[in-house]
């Protein structure tokens, strides 16, 4: 096959796209499709201070490399899950490329802080990816708002949106349909713009865009997602794509249209209150994550 | 023969044949797949060679 801007030798052929690209033009592809997204959802601009969240998965330290050859100012966070082996394994990889790049991080480190994610879901009795979800979603709020921040990016990309979109359909869970949209407002005080670069782009595209440019990431899952629902949609998103290139794309950018003009402005602060315990803004006196960690105790 | 690496670690023997046909013979989608030889990315095209090793990457993640 040939590279569809050069007739080079390709290295990817994008059935959707109806294209195959060699490395230069695949890698000027995908930065076309990420800035795409930032401009068209008015993601952010370019004094803008980034915070990307990783994982030591690809779709993050790719985000987080295209964002730096952007010439952003941008700093990965990652959250050290206190989850034996695969925590360790995919520290590793977000420092070792961090120093490859010589690229700003901050890490927050839950053995140290005492809230290792299996320990608190036995102590409270709760699903594992539901603790870590309140405990992430918190911690990066935190730094986001630490650090001042101007806005928080993360590595969602189509597969992730797409098959979101459709498992909320499917449950008609019309509330959380707006999760799947390429920016979340800012709210109150302290919760930062968050926003998703890749939305444009497929899981397959971020893996060869990191086995591309020497992106070493962490190819295992994490053992605490076993099973996780998600995966059946995803499954049957890509069954559909494989047959029918394009629908994926089409059903999630639809979707997009339809919902653009929806009020996305979030809750005023001033029925925001103060967390009690740590100071964090808090639909309660108490937050989420300090009601969880109390238990543990 | 061909050998195939998994990203789990697996290994399987496969007869020759091109990228498209080995993912249909191991039942795997071009979706969720890229494949490496030598560390270099294949388009669907390719032939693999009796004697070359080849690596197929699934790239759906969780979470
Ligand atoms: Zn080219
Ligand atoms: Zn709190």
């Amino acid at each position: 096959m040939k590279c569809v801007k050069c007739n080079g030798n390709a290295v990817i052929n994008i059935r959707r796209a109806n294209a195959a690209f060699c490395k230069e033009h695949f890698n000027e592809y995908f930065t076309e499709q990420t800035l795409k997204s930032i401009k068209q959802f008015r993601m952010f601009r370019k004094t803008d201070k980034i915070m990307v969240c990783v994982s030591g998965g690809k779709d993050s330290l790719v985000l987080w490399h295209v964002l730096h050859n952007l010439g952003c100012d941008v700093t990965g966070m990652y959250i050290d899950l206190g989850i034996n082996g695969y925590s360790d394994r995919s520290k590793e990889k977000v420092t070792a490329f961090a120093d490859k790049f010589g690229l700003k991080t901050i890490i927050v480190d839950l053995r140290e802080k005492g809230y290792p994610i299996p320990f608190v879901a036995r102590r409270a009795k709760r699903e594992d990816c539901a603790v870590c979800g309140t405990i992430k979603r918190y911690y990066f709020n935190r730094a986001a708002y630490d650090g001042g921040f101007d806005v928080v990016a993360t590595g969602h990309n189509l597969d992730d949106e797409a098959s979101r979109l459709l498992a909320n359909i499917m449950h008609w869970n019309d509330e959380y349909m707006d999760n799947t949209y390429p920016v979340l407002p800012a709210g109150g005080k302290m919760l930062k713009k968050k926003v998703k670069p890749l939305v444009r782009l497929t899981e397959r595209e971020t893996a060869a865009f990191a086995i591309l440019n020497g992106i070493d990431y962490v190819m295992e899952e994490c053992p605490m997602s076993k099973g996780a629902t998600s995966l059946i949609f995803k499954e049957a998103l890509s069954t559909i794509e494989d047959k029918m290139a394009g629908t994926e794309i089409f059903f999630y950018t639809k979707f997009l249209e339809r919902v653009k003009d929806k009020d996305r402005s979030k809750t005023d602060s001033d029925e925001m209150k103060i967390c009690q315990t740590c100071g964090m803004e808090s639909f309660m006196d108490k937050c989420t994550f300090c009601r969880l960690v109390e238990k543990v105790k | 023969m061909v050998k195939v690496e998994f990203t789990d670690g697996r290994i399987e023997e496969i007869s020759p044949a091109s990228v498209k046909d080995i993912l249909k013979k191991l039942n795997l989608k071009e979706t969720t797949t890229l494949v490496t030889r030598d560390g270099e990315l294949l388009t669907h095209d390719i032939h693999v060679y009796d004697g070359q090793d080849i690596k197929i990457i699934n790239v759906v993640s969780g979470g």
